[in-house]
């Protein structure tokens, strides 16, 4: 559009300017190519000649500013890479929850894209340019003697690099830097190792007149080479006395091979050796062997830790400024960016380190002592986790510490922040960050400073060293689980010891400063939360996380719940966040209006009840009782708070709540008119704490007053059937005869009729209170089954809708005769279904404040409704 | 991009195939790191006499809406600091979850 004004650039404009400005400035490139071409001239003419023009210093001089220059060019490459990977890192498009939000908009993310994109290739030359050949021979050339050569090896220039990512290019690039200097390193020993000779010759008096100018002067070449390979190093951004020193006295950094292995000439400085002194004049010492041709290097047996790298840091600034020198971390590899191999043993479970192989070389001399298989695995699993567990410790241990100062560091970052200067809180005042970021706006945040970053770095790194000792911990008890379940425990368990404790001691940090009365107050208030009953704080902070979703409920459930009672109470407990949202979902996307006129009908159908206070009264049995004949007399008002009490209780949902915050509240009644003829297998499940489930198995085949039962989960409920129809194989058709033995037999019954229906009626039956399968046998053989509801319920499967009813049971003399369920109509079933459950949602409401309890189907129907908005 | 605060947490970090009394479990620490997070950030807001006031009333036992009608007053925006503070708690327990488990 021709009136639409250029868009004033904005700062990050200017950011990505300066990146796209640094590869367009050819003007180093250019000085660079004369002052090749000029060192190529002077190659060409004869030494006589060059010394006429230029003394050995002003060469050498020439040498030091071309050194200079391809500093500059490589730093420059080194920074654009940084930038680079940087801005590609951002456009991974972090999430918004992260604390360092990226600086970079969405828009501008996309100009940045194009804009990196086709300087990509220019890049790429510029620091491919430098990465690329290696050539010892010449660099020893280069380094043994004159600046043109080394302006030389400097100059070689690449040919284009083929497209590969950025990375990846950085990556290699880095390698092979590594590579070089190291082959510095080692030439500088050598020269070192020469100047001692030839010295030591000079001082023997044994060479005289020219030879000792000779010697001198190749003493000086020496010594300039280590000038120029130090000014190599430099070129590398690394130091070479520190590179020295890393190396230590055996250890060689890794794997340079690949560089070793580009320049098969590798025999080092073949040209020019120091002359010899005069024959004629004096009795020739013995010269200094050849150099020894530099071996590739070996991989080192045990990591080292190599220099600080540059660390490609995502939030660091666009332009960084010199940064100080990076601590010596011991349990951060900067070479790879990664976890220290020390401690990276077995991070991979099937790529086990030293400690790890120890423990299966151990293993393998069991075996060939002959110990048995089975111990030999015990053993070596054992062993495994005792390596995990005590690398877990020490994880933890790191854990702490990083996680200490971290805090220490962010809380020292807020606290400046508070105390900065007026002028620049009026500055942000004009900003107006506060409304911008209100409105929704990305606002750039202060540069963190580089103590803060260096904390978080080192936390991450301890945050992952603690998932990995985790991960593979766990991997190796819960062998054989499904992957899904394995995640979710790992996922717990970062849950619980990172972030929950990241948060807590964040938090901590800063109530530090709360004086006595004030820390007092807040233990008051803690101490109130944590009387509360367990299902009460596991409902409410199900809700806080969860977007309002209980564990295993609907979110109706959960929001009406909150809503006419608990939320009171929470509200009361400064949590009305709660309240709030529950209140939303639970009506809808009302006007203010109708939610309030909604929630005002709520309110006076779930009137209060009274001196019963929910969370205090369910604590124990004896409460409960007492809090269930309360509402007995208290009539249709405590419906709903009631129902707390049941959800909690977890009576009846399907694979909703379990055991463990329900076992006191289970109540031990019997339901009348439950006597079965006794031709039937009853089976019945019981209660037992101390098994994995909670539910234990009996069988009996005697019909025995039926109990209300708590939940019971569906592998034990298949687990029962099993036993039973293996108790009572015969009776089902099993024919010892057959080869097969009873349990197998019913195993493979079980798998025709009952494993392949996820959800069908026989499941879905036995895993709520009071009902029971009845398996009779067939007169032409095999058996038929069918569900018996209890708690005067009962479900029938249509043949012709192939669904499953449930129908409303009478008491008394005349119990109508349940319609049974073959066993192999179940196969039909493609997923048990209530259509119709004869309720309105008062009544449910009314039987539960009636019966003291609901029945599956009504808790079930109660909380289809709600979702459905069908309720009234 | 969905706001943090209707991100379900136990979905979003797969801990929903968990046994359910695990869940239960994880969920009460849980929900004591977060209370007593809000609680401390309440308390800072009051001022010094009503921090003495609040004091008081809870060395006399009041009822949880005596508590409530208290903090409403002093802090009319306690459902805003609720609200951060579990987005706080639900936004480093995903940002670690996406950096140690799903990287």
């Amino acid at each position: 559009m021709s009136n639409e004004q250029p868009r004033k650039p904005k700062k990050k404009d200017v950011h990505i300017a300066d990146l796209v400005a640094r590869f367009d400035n050819q003007d180093h490139m250019e000085e660079e190519n004369e002052r090749m071409e000029r060192f190529r001239k002077l190659e060409k003419k004869p030494s006589k000649a060059s010394k006429e023009t230029k003394t050995q210093e002003e060469y050498l001089d020439d040498l030091g500013r071309g050194l200079e220059k391809t500093k500059k060019i490589s730093a420059n490459a080194n920074e654009a890479i940084r930038d680079i990977h940087m801005a590609f890192k951002k456009m991974k498009f972090e999430d918004e929850t992260e604390d360092n939000a990226p600086i970079i908009d969405p828009d501008d993310l996309e100009k940045a894209s194009i804009e990196i994109k086709e300087k990509n290739t220019k890049a790429r030359e510029l620091f491919d340019d430098f990465k690329k050949p290696i050539n010892f021979t010449q660099i020893d050339k280069a380094m043994r003697f004159e600046g043109s050569r080394n302006a030389k090896f400097i100059g070689n220039r690449a040919t284009p690099p083929a497209a590969e990512p950025v990375e990846t290019v950085v990556d290699e690039w880095e390698e092979k830097r590594l590579g070089m200097l190291l082959h510095l390193s080692d030439y500088i020993k050598r020269e070192e190792e020469y100047i001692s000779r030839a010295q030591g010759l000079i001082d023997s008096d044994k060479v005289i007149g020219t030879s000792v100018t000779k010697l001198e002067e190749a003493i000086r070449d020496s010594k300039n080479g280590i000038v120029s390979s130090a000014r190599l190093a430099e070129i590398t951004e690394m130091d070479a006395s520190e590179y020295k020193s890393w190396l230590g006295e055996d250890n060689s950094p890794k794997d340079p091979e690949p560089v070793i292995e580009q320049a098969p000439a590798a025999e080092p400085a073949p040209a020019e050796p120091p002359p010899l002194p005069d024959p004629a004049l004096v009795e020739p010492p013995p010269l200094p062997p050849p150099l020894p041709k530099p071996k590739p290097q070996k991989s080192p047996k045990k990591p080292v830790e190599p220099p600080p790298l540059p660390v490609f840091d995502e939030y660091a600034n666009p332009n960084p400024k010199p940064q100080p020198k990076k601590v010596k971390n011991e349990y951060f590899d900067p070479y790879t960016d990664v976890l220290n191999p020390q401690w990276k043993v077995g991070g991979d479970w099937e790529k086990k380190g030293e400690a790890a192989e120890a423990i299966h070389k151990a293993a393998a001399d069991l075996r060939k002592n002959g110990v048995e298989e089975d111990k030999v695995k015990a053993i070596e699993k054992r062993e495994e986790e005792k390596m995990w567990v005590q690398e877990k410790e020490e994880a933890q241990k790191m854990l702490d510490d990083a996680r200490a100062r971290f805090v220490a560091e962010h809380q020292a970052g807020e606290k400046a922040h508070k105390e900065r200067p007026r002028l620049e809180k009026l500055k942000d005042m004009l900003k107006l960050t506060g409304l911008r970021r209100s409105l929704g706006f990305k606002v750039k945040e202060k540069e963190p400073t580089n103590e803060f970053k260096s904390a978080r770095k080192e936390y991450d790194i301890a945050k992952k060293r603690f998932q990995n000792a985790e991960s593979n911990l766990i991997r190796g008890r819960e062998e054989g689980k499904p992957e899904k379940e394995i995640q979710a425990q790992i996922a717990k368990e970062l849950l619980l010891n990172v972030s929950a404790r990241e948060y807590s001691e964040l938090a901590k940090a800063r109530v530090e400063n709360l004086t006595p009365t004030e820390k007092g107050s807040v233990r008051k208030l803690l101490d109130r939360y944590r009387r509360m009953s367990p299902g009460t704080k596991v409902i409410l902070t199900s809700t806080l996380i969860t977007g309002v979703t209980l564990v295993g409920f609907g979110p109706a459930v959960a929001a009406g719940v909150f809503t006419a009672s608990v939320g009171r109470k929470f509200l009361a407990l400064g949590l009305s966040t709660a309240t709030t949202a529950a209140t939303k979902v639970w009506l809808g996307n009302k006007n203010e209006k109708a939610r309030i006129e909604k929630l005002t009908q709520a309110e006076e159908s779930y009137s209060p009840i009274g001196d019963i206070n929910t969370y205090d009264t369910i604590e124990n049995e004896a409460e409960t009782k007492r809090f269930k004949a309360a509402l007995l007399s208290a009539g249709a008002g405590a419906a709903v708070a009631l129902l707390i009490t049941l959800t909690v209780r977890a009576e009846g949902l399907d694979d909703a709540l379990s055991k463990s915050v329900t076992d006191k509240f289970i109540p031990d009644e019997k339901i009348p008119g439950d006597v079965m003829p006794k031709a039937r297998i009853d089976m019945r499940l019981e209660r037992d704490n101390t098994s994995d489930t909670g539910a234990k198995p009996v069988f009996t085949n005697e019909i025995k007053d039926f109990k209300v039962h708590g939940k019971v989960v569906s592998d034990s409920a298949e687990l029962s059937l099993r036993k039973t129809l293996e108790g009572n194989a015969e009776k089902f058709g099993w024919k010892p005869e057959s080869g097969m033995t009873a349990s197998k037999w019913s195993e493979i019954e079980m798998d025709k009729f009952a494993k392949t229906e996820e959800g069908a009626m026989i499941r879905y039956a036995q895993t709520h209170d009071g009902n029971r399968i009845v398996a009779e046998v067939k007169p032409e053989g095999g058996f038929t089954a069918r569900v018996e509801a209890g708690e005067g319920k009962m479900y029938t499967f249509d043949k012709k809708f192939e669904k499953l009813f449930a129908e409303k049971k009478t008491f008394g003399p005349d119990v109508p005769a349940v319609k049974s369920v073959a066993w192999n109509e179940l196969n039909k079933i493609p997923k048990a279904k209530l259509l119709d459950t004869k309720f309105s949602v008062p009544e449910i409401i009314r039987e539960y404040a009636l019966r003291g309890k609901a029945t599956p189907t009504q808790v079930r129907a109660f909380r289809d409704l709600v979702i459905n908005k069908k309720i009234v | 991009m969905k706001k943090i605060a209707d991100i379900n947490l136990l979905k979003s970090l797969g801990l929903d195939a968990l046994p359910v009394a695990d869940q239960e479990a994880m969920l009460l620490q849980i929900g004591d790191v977060i209370y007593e997070s809000i609680i401390s950030r309440v308390l800072g807001e009051l001022k010094s006499k009503e921090k003495t006031d609040l004091d008081y009333m809870l060395t006399h036992n009041p009822t949880p809406e005596q508590i409530g009608e208290f903090m409403s007053e002093k802090v009319p925006h306690i459902d805003q600091i609720a609200t951060e503070e579990i987005e706080a708690f639900k936004s480093i327990a995903l940002k670690n979850h996406r950096k140690l488990v799903t990287a």
